[in-house]
């Protein structure tokens, strides 16, 4: 038995370090490798003539248009308008969809009440909502921000129920026998850091997904990343477009990392 | 709640009347006409095999679940800064994303004390089980036999007239238990504490308590009662024991086969 089972083991070990030492060039040399050759091959299709550089602009001339429109002014209002869209809709959102995803956690009557709506409401995208944003609110900052908060919304509501639901019945027996009595009392102490965990990961899909909302509550006309990217398309100038999408997939980014960080402080009791 | 009822009578910590109990949802009672009292200071052990109802009577003296017929009550003067009982589960339940000092603490948010009292009560708490190094330490850094210490603290923390205690060492390996035992018979000396302790097992029963009640039968009531009087020291390996145990064993083995 031991003389099968040890190859068996030293080859399982084997494997492990394949996958755990990417090779001579380390943990920064493949990444930077695979980005070099992406780059390189965008750079080509213009370049040999596959597409013309108006459908596919080349990333060699993308920090000059960048700084172009630095300069001009559009880059700095774009992102200041869509970031205050971003952020005022998610931060409802989110909020909304956590204190109901709880609210139906905890009380049977308020779930039932409201599992049908939600099922008839859920899926619903959030860009089925623009005709009705635009009737509502007007071609303005607000309606996409109602955009961006019924993107957000369910994804928190739901993560938050699951959470909640998810808290062990035996840590309400414990708040119980010290005297939390009612889910009022326990909500603090127990029940939201007992469902951080859950929570926190539909904040996370929710930051990702108002971005989305974002860029499409703005290609109606409302001034943002979006909108910029409607108007240079529209005059076949696809390096501004391309530029905003790097700049969404860094503002993202951006946000993304702070969070995690905040999550992790967070949830630094986690093993 | 427990301590609405009744007073007790003076001496008793608490008292048991007629008491029914049901399991949720079930329609026939698991404990129906049990009289029980204990005294205050007394250490009483409630023996039983799984599913007998030992559980939900601790439940019922804890307030948590409430009788379908007679009554509890728990001698505990009102006050501010304590609560009547406390529990200690069978699994240590700390709240995961709070340090040791902080689940002892847990208890004591809900009382109305000033914070440097809570802190005393705390630090107290903690030397009396032995933790006071480990106050900082999170639950998952902890041994379950450290754990398990966390939530005696936090039982005690609240200065609770009764002790009640669920099985408490039930999920310990045999060394770890034995250690817990003795701890618990010193804390018990040093506080004077009134305990009810639940246990499925004879030997914990008999080398802990004052007084070991064995519940059987269904509905369940009490089987057989013996108050012990052999030294808490040296209880172990007393010859008695053995006797005792049989004894026990015996009934609870007649009334399984039933």
């Amino acid at each position: 038995m031991t003389e099968v089972a040890l190859p068996a083991a030293a080859g399982r070990a084997e494997r492990a370090d394949r996958v755990s030492h990417p090779g001579r060039l380390g943990r920064w040399g493949w990444p930077v490798l695979g980005l070099a050759v992406f780059l390189a091959l965008w750079e080509a299709v213009p370049a040999l003539g596959l597409l013309p550089a108006t459908l596919l602009p080349p990333p060699s001339i993308l920090p000059a248009t960048w700084w172009q429109e630095v300069v001009s002014g559009h880059w700095l209002a774009a992102v200041q308008a869509s970031l205050t869209h971003y952020l005022i809709g998610l931060a409802i959102g989110t909020t909304g969809g956590v204190a109901l995803g709880v609210a139906m956690a905890l009380s049977p009557r308020l779930d039932a009440s409201l599992s049908w709506v939600v099922r008839i409401l859920r899926p619903v995208p959030g860009l089925a909502w623009i005709p009705f944003a635009i009737l509502w609110f007007g071609v303005n900052p607000a309606s996409a921000v109602f955009i961006i908060v019924i993107g957000v919304f369910w994804i928190n509501l739901f993560a938050a129920y699951a959470a909640v639901r998810a808290v062990e019945p035996e840590l309400f027996e414990l708040a119980d026998a010290f005297g939390y009595r009612g889910h009022a009392a326990k909500l603090a102490p127990v029940i939201l850091p007992a469902a951080a965990p859950g929570i926190l990961a539909g904040v996370r899909t929710g930051l990702g997904q108002a971005w989305m909302a974002v860029v499409a509550a703005e290609l109606f006309g409302v001034e943002g990343l979006g909108q910029r990217m409607m108007q240079a398309s529209s005059l076949l100038a696809t390096e501004i477009v391309v530029v905003m999408m790097l700049t969404i997939a860094a503002l993202y980014g951006i946000v993304d990392m702070l969070f995690v960080a905040l999550r992790d402080r967070l949830l630094r009791w986690q093993a | 709640m427990s301590t609405t009822g009744p007073q007790a009578q003076p001496g008793a910590a608490v008292r048991i009347e007629r008491l029914a109990l049901r399991f949720p949802g079930a329609s026939a009672p698991v404990l129906a006409g049990l009289d029980l009292e204990v005294a205050r200071g007394e250490f009483v052990a409630i023996l039983g095999a799984s599913g007998v109802g030992k559980s939900t009577l601790l439940r019922a003296v804890a307030g948590l679940i409430a009788p379908s017929a007679g009554r509890v009550a728990v001698a505990a003067t009102p006050a501010a800064d304590r609560l009547p009982v406390a529990m200690v589960f069978q699994d240590a339940r700390l709240l995961a994303w709070r340090d040791a000092a902080a689940n002892v603490r847990f208890g004591l948010e809900r009382l109305q004390m000033p914070a440097a009292q809570a802190g005393q009560r705390v630090d107290e708490s903690l030397a009396l089980v032995g933790l006071g190094e480990l106050a900082t330490r999170l639950p998952r850094q902890l041994s379950g036999g450290q754990r398990q210490r966390v939530a005696i603290a936090r039982a005690l923390a609240v200065r609770p007239e009764v002790l009640l205690m669920d099985e408490p060492f039930g999920a310990l390996d045999a060394l770890t238990r034995e250690a817990m035992q003795g701890e618990l018979t010193r804390i018990r000396q040093q506080t004077g504490k009134t305990i009810l302790f639940v246990t499925h097992d004879i030997e914990e029963a008999l080398v802990l308590a004052d007084r070991v009640v064995l519940l059987a039968g269904q509905p369940a009531g009490i089987a057989l009662e013996r108050r012990l009087t052999l030294p808490l020291a040296h209880r172990r390996e007393h010859p008695d024991l053995l006797a005792l145990a049989a004894e026990f064993r015996a009934v609870l083995g007649t009334r399984e086969a039933a």
